[in-house]
């Protein structure tokens, strides 16, 4: 995963150190004598005769290349990596209630038909799933409130929901009740239900309980 | 003959300018190597309600070295080409929630060199190291801990999304 | 022929499975339990309406039982154990009376209609009971009328007397 430069730009520094090290090269040969030096000029001024017009335009296109290459140097010399990021997303789900146990109390049917729970349950759902699925949340009573022999059907409990996607509803001990109507996609949602019980002179006395499971599945 | 004299001088002040040019600081060309291993990470699964943050499979280790790049500032730096985005075509996970901690490790760096911590982007990019001139020790690294903040919100399924490692010098 | 038909149709079954046993890994759930308690507790309301009658003035030879100007409705609602019943007495300690004069409350009888009010008279030294009510709970209705047994021997006068009706749920 090592990436040097462009290439292009490394053989135009590798030639401008080569020019300098030529250059110093040439200044450390050692002196000719004269009748080697008028040979030597009388060559180079044929050469210059034969090809001056050439070498000339060459070297002004090289020294024209290498500014160019000397002035774009700096913003070109850059080095670039690839960091590739994988990130896996499952299905989950999680609820919460709060409290876990609600309570009604005892109550005239005559002053109150209806009895408030004791509290409200604060509920959180909490799902991941896919774009195009939606979670559901289903609210299942086992059978009827009851003490000893006694009953008080389950279908006489209900409750309000305080916001979307959390939705009113009436225990069935048959069939589980949708508690929540979810949107698709993911997502974390916080709302409150209300329970209510309805009050009748037919009940007996008695301390009555119930178990709701809620189920909260993320497809 | 005028001839000749001209294209001698041209040369000769063509090398001038050249030797100048190429001895001049100011246009030297500071030359980068640079290095991410590995070039692939990845986050897995968790549960939001208990890490907030997950810590990538891997800490990925940047080595630079820096030559030519006498009292030239100089970064390396991070840009995403776009948020996560899911095979689903549809879901997307912002870039803004990959962050990262960066220390340095291995040999010091006495130029000032710096790794910094950063939140990722994909407009802006964010610097992951500093430094000033040369790498001293012949390179300089740092350790880099990518974290991904996990949300519920996050539809299911496979994410992915490329970062440029990229030198810099102004 | 029929072996390389043989191993396709295994593999995809095979691979049939794999994919709905993949599916069904990807869902998730989470369950919580609300308990709900209710206390039901002995409880007993009466009504009576109205809560006063009247017996108007009638020769005892044509008239010897005086019905009072209206009936009384009743209503009782109790809660009480289911092995257990409530009660509803009737208690006039007291005779009719006008200054001196008096007309013995036991002259005051009432019919019942609808179950499980019953039938009696008045008397001052014992409660009576106005009910025979089954175990449980439960709300009832019916109607009193009451009668007065009218006689030559009794003053004139405006005379009263007040019954106080009891309903006890144990």
């Amino acid at each position: 995963m090592t990436v040097i430069i462009e290439r292009g730009l490394t053989v135009d520094l590798t030639e401008q150190k080569t020019t300098k090290q030529s250059a110093i090269s040439k200044s450390s040969v050692k002196p000719l004598d004269e009748s080697e030096q008028q040979i030597h000029l009388r060559r180079k001024e044929e050469n210059m005769k034969n090809n001056s017009r050439p070498t000339g335009t060459l070297l002004s296109i090289l020294a024209a290349m290498v500014m160019v290459a000397m002035m774009a140097g700096s913003t070109l010399f850059a080095a670039t990596q690839t960091l590739t990021i994988n990130a896996t997303v499952s299905a989950r789900a999680e609820l919460t209630l709060s409290p876990s146990t609600i309570s009604f109390a005892d109550a005239s049917p005559t002053i109150s038909p209806t009895i408030a729970a004791n509290s409200t349950v604060a509920v959180t759902a909490n799902v991941r799933t896919a774009a195009n699925s939606k979670a559901t949340l289903l609210a299942a009573v086992s059978g009827d409130l009851t003490s000893g022999g006694d009953s008080i059907p389950a279908s006489n409990v209900s409750w309000t929901a305080s916001a979307g996607p959390f939705i009113a509803g009436t225990l069935n001990k048959t069939t589980a009740q949708s508690a929540a109507n979810f949107a698709n996609g993911s997502g974390s949602y916080n709302g409150v239900y209300t329970f209510t019980l309805a009050n009748s002179w037919s009940y007996n006395t008695g301390s009555y309980a119930a178990t709701v499971t809620y189920t909260l599945t993320a497809p | 003959m005028i001839e000749k004299k001209t294209a001698h001088l041209a040369i000769a002040i063509l090398a001038l300018a050249v030797t100048w040019v190429w001895s001049s600081p100011s246009f030297a060309a500071i030359a980068f190597t640079l290095t991410v291993t590995p070039s692939s990470i990845s986050f897995p699964d968790a549960n939001p309600s208990s890490v907030s943050q997950i810590p990538a499979s891997a800490t990925v280790l940047i080595k630079v070295r820096v030559t030519n790049g006498a009292n030239q500032n100089w970064s390396v730096h991070l840009l995403a080409n776009g948020d996560l985005l899911n095979s689903d075509g549809v879901s997307k996970i912002p870039i803004a929630n990959l962050t990262w901690n960066a220390t340095m490790t291995g040999r010091a760096c006495t130029n000032g060199c710096t790794c910094v911590s950063g939140t990722m982007s994909a407009t802006v990019p964010q610097d992951v190291i500093r430094g000033l001139g040369n790498t001293p020790n012949g390179q300089f690294n740092c350790n880099t801990n990518f974290l991904l903040n996990n949300q519920w919100g996050y539809n299911t399924g496979p994410y992915t999304q490329t970062i440029t490692v990229v030198t810099a010098s102004p | 022929m029929k072996n390389i038909w043989k191993i396709l149709m295994t593999i995809t079954v095979v691979a049939g499975a794999a994919l709905i046993l993949s599916t069904a890994a990807f869902a998730a759930s989470d369950s919580k339990t609300l308990t709900i308690n209710a206390t039901i507790s002995a409880r007993a309301e009466l009504v009576l309406a109205p809560t006063t009658i009247n017996f108007a003035d009638n020769s005892p030879t044509t008239v010897s039982s005086v019905s009072a100007d209206n009936p009384v409705a009743v209503t009782a609602r109790v809660r009480t154990g289911k092995a257990t019943a409530a009660t509803l007495t009737v208690a006039s300690a007291n005779d009719l009376t006008s200054g001196s004069d008096t007309i013995p409350i036991s002259a005051v009888s009432w019919t019942a209609s609808g179950a499980p009010f019953i039938a009696g008279t008045l008397n001052k030294a014992s409660a009576q009971s106005g009910a025979t009510f089954g175990n449980g709970s439960g709300t009832y209705n019916g109607t009193y009328s009451f009668f007065l047994a009218n006689n030559w021997t009794y003053n004139t006068g405006s005379y009263s007397a007040t019954v106080t009706y009891t309903l006890t749920a144990p």
